[in-house]
């Protein structure tokens, strides 16, 4: 009992929390608010997420929690390569910069 | 004969062991000469320290479009220059050949001229690599819509006036199929001209991977969106 406690305290600060945070992304804030209310409504009475796995065509709400899970996965995965690009990009770009710079600097002593 | 206002920009990572003696030859020829060491963890740095050449240093490895790039902005910055040439540094191209394209784009209108290895010298690829450099060509045209008979070859020469156009991003090797959709998206003029290559085992070994082409087919699917 005290564990399923600890689980809606869990999730509902997650929900606020996704309410709350400035997100770069607005599929992230979506997932972690999505995601909350999925794991409450798990917690509080499972037979709502199987209504909501019948409404949106999945079979049980197994299943629409592994479907949720793995598209925040492959998105998860998206994002971060993305933002690894995003950075390898400006590490290029300082790398070069510094180089030309140096390379004024030896020319000028 | 020199050619003064003309850069050769070398990029090289690692490349210690043959560097020297084609820095050599390509200064018997030409007076400017940029070496772009790319991040290496060899002593390229000392065997090249009483050359008569420009050497730029990246801290860290970033690929072979970074380095080029790099020599770009040295290039542009400088008043009088006109073109710059790019040039392999693990011996494949020939010296003959760099004489040949700054003749070239010296008298020519065209804004680039991108040497060609399938014009009269494709019997001198490995068999493999051929077909494969053939098939990345071929997307590359279906890509682009720019028609050439060899996308990748390091061998090149831009007019600074186009160099200021072009706005390249990727750091690796295909930043050869993003400067063909450059040329393809901007019009700018170009022609081919024939090179010769010259694969050591040397060369095989340190040159780009087949695999890589892999990665260029989706640099060019990154482009085409």
């Amino acid at each position: 009992m005290i564990i399923k406690y600890i689980f809606i305290i869990i999730f509902v600060s997650l929900f606020f929390y996704g309410i709350i945070r400035p997100f770069t992304s607005i599929f992230a804030k979506l997932f972690l608010i999505i995601g909350s209310i999925l794991g409450l409504l798990s917690l509080l009475g499972s037979k709502y997420v199987n209504e909501i796995a019948l409404f949106v065509g999945v079979e049980n709400a197994t299943l629409l929690y592994l479907y949720f899970g793995l598209v925040t996965i492959f998105l998860f995965i998206i994002i971060t390569i993305n933002r690894f690009d995003e950075v390898n990009n400006n590490i290029a770009k300082l790398t070069r910069k510094i180089s030309l710079l140096e390379s004024e600097l030896n020319e000028n002593k | 004969m020199k050619f003064d206002n003309i850069y050769i920009i070398v990029p090289a990572f690692n490349e210690a062991k043959v560097i020297r003696i084609i820095l050599i030859a390509l200064l018997r020829r030409f007076r400017n000469i940029v070496v772009i060491n790319d991040g290496s963890t060899d002593n390229i740095m000392e065997v090249t320290k009483d050359l008569d050449i420009t050497l730029l240093n990246h801290e860290i490895n970033l690929g072979v479009g970074a380095a080029v790039q790099t020599g770009f902005d040295y290039v542009e910055r400088i008043p009088l220059s006109y073109a710059a040439i790019t040039f392999d540094a693990d011996g494949q191209h020939s010296v003959e050949d760099a004489i040949s394209i700054a003749e070239a784009i010296q008298s020519c209108e065209e804004e680039i001229i991108f040497g060609s290895r399938f014009i009269e010298h494709d019997k001198n690829i490995p068999f493999i690599k051929r077909n494969v450099l053939r098939f990345v060509t071929f997307l590359t045209k279906i890509a682009t819509g720019v028609k050439l008979t060899d996308a990748h070859n390091g061998l090149k020469a831009y007019k600074v006036s186009v160099i200021r156009k072009l706005k390249l991003q990727f750091s690796g090797y295909s930043y050869e199929s993003e400067l063909i959709t450059e040329v393809a998206k901007k019009k700018i003029s170009y022609k081919e001209l024939s090179t010769n290559v010259k694969y050591t085992d040397y060369s095989l070994k340190k040159g780009q991977k087949l695999t890589n082409g892999l990665l260029i087919i989706e640099d060019l699917l990154k482009l085409w969106k």
